[in-house]
């Protein structure tokens, strides 16, 4: 579909390009690293600074999977605990930060199954509505509440798509790499997640009834 | 191949890439394709801005929860020791597997943990002397928070509750009914399944009230009552 010449150009706001041959994260990544080799020595200091700073993006990453706090407190002690262990074998194959996703993943997906928490809401359910909000009138806080409750409607393998690549900013790649599946079962999934919250989010379209198609 | 058919593909391959492109993670090759392709196609146009709504939509998804990661990082070291004079951890040695989670050093704490931390609490308010005797790391006034220095005490003097929910009670449940009543998930669980839920620290002793009905009238809600500094204010 072609454009007007008014109309063409990007959205506004789109996030600072990070190419592959300029990532933003890798120094980050490298004084990850260094963390890891202390980790693997056994240093107590090191190990405690890499635990306080995954603590709040794994228990994101795992409430978002689980959507319980106290299975995804348990995760993350899991998950660390592994790290402990591991650390003199972790070789820099990968970035730290997609070692320690991909292991919380892993332990996460255990987890699901023997609680059998995986089970998805059924799409049009009108218990999960979302409640109202006391002072609706904030939009952002109001959006917030919806995609709360669309997200758990989503299978677990596609909520994790969408929470990575969006609020953890994951490369597909990265994504793949975590959930251990080729790029293009990534791809299938981010386009089903997509499509099942515009569908639930109507909003999403940027008008308040969603009726803008 | 017609240009038709490359254009169809293109725009396929484009409408796939846009998550990626909206977060940046494409590489130049893949930016420069879909940015032509954003120019002449209102459909990826459009779609590429519902998902830089759906993108800054997540990444303000504040949670109202406070971490304490101090407080995890201690109960998993104290396991650590515990478990490396067992097997001590070497330099390449084979890794165990994880135990089973019921067998595991983390371990879910069961249901009847869970039963009897609210059973003791129930107790203990039922004789009008609600008054948890927490390990330090349990001690609300001694949560650290995740911006805490290391070593530093967080002391809360705000309004606090104890409440504990529900099995079933999800996230996104337990962020709503906080939220609905003012609160803010402090501390927990606990291993007995306890949260400590703070007011804001200028609340007065009505808004606790009005929290402590909004919690209790909720039946996911299986216990709350003020922490003992406002255990008088009911």
């Amino acid at each position: 579909m072609e454009a007007s010449s008014k109309d063409r150009g990007p959205p506004s706001d789109p996030a600072p390009r990070r190419s592959r041959g300029e990532d933003s994260s890798r120094p980050a990544d490298a004084v990850e690293q260094q963390l890891i080799l202390r980790v693997a020595g056994g240093d107590r200091e090191a190990f405690r600074e890499l635990y306080v700073s995954y603590h709040r993006r794994l228990a994101r990453f795992l409430t978002r999977l689980t959507r319980r706090y106290d299975v995804a407190e348990e995760i993350i002690n899991d998950t660390l605990w592994v790290v402990w262990r591991k650390a003199p074998e972790f070789r820099g194959g990968s970035k730290v930060s997609t070692w320690i996703m991909s292991i919380a993943y892993r332990r996460a997906l255990k987890t699901l199954r023997r609680l059998n928490l995986g089970a998805t809401v059924a799409l049009h359910d009108p218990s999960s509505a979302p409640a109202e909000r006391d002072g609706a009138n904030d939009e952002t806080g109001e959006l917030r509440d919806w995609l709360d409750q669309a997200l758990v409607q989503l299978p677990a393998d596609q909520r994790l798509v969408i929470e990575l690549a969006y609020y953890h900013g994951l490369s597909c790649a990265e994504v793949a790499q975590i959930a251990d599946c080729p790029l293009n079962t990534v791809k299938t999934r981010m386009f089903h997640a997509r499509r099942k919250l515009r569908l639930l989010l109507p909003r999403l379209d940027g008008s308040e009834d969603g009726t803008h198609t | 191949m017609s240009a038709e058919s490359h254009s169809t593909d293109v725009h396929a391959e484009v409408f796939e890439l846009l998550p990626w492109w909206v977060n940046g993670t494409l590489d130049g090759a893949e930016v420069a394709m879909v940015e032509d392709h954003l120019q002449r196609c209102e459909a990826c146009r459009h779609e590429a801005s519902a998902q830089q709504r759906l993108r800054d939509a997540m990444r303000h998804d504040a949670s109202n929860v406070e971490h304490a990661p101090q407080a995890s990082f201690e109960r998993l070291w104290s396991r650590i020791e515990e478990l490396d004079r067992d097997v001590p951890r070497m330099g390449a040695d084979p890794v165990p597997p994880m135990p089973a989670r019921a067998a595991g050093p983390f371990a879910a704490h069961s249901r009847w943990r869970l039963a009897a931390g609210v059973v003791l609490l129930v107790g203990a308010a039922s004789i009008g002397t609600l008054y948890l005797r927490s390990s330090p790391r349990d001690d609300p006034a001694l949560f650290h928070t995740a911006t805490a220095t290391s070593g530093t005490t967080a002391v809360v003097a705000a309004p606090q509750i104890r409440a504990v929910f529900a099995d079933t009670t999800t996230v996104e449940e337990l962020a709503a009914i906080t939220r609905a009543a003012g609160l803010t998930v402090v501390a927990g669980p606990t291993e007995a399944g306890v949260y400590t839920l703070g007011l804001d620290r200028n609340a007065s002793t009505a808004a606790l009230d009005d929290a402590l009905v909004r919690l209790r009238g909720d039946p996911r809600v299986r216990f709350a009552e003020p922490v003992a500094a406002h255990a008088g204010s009911r």
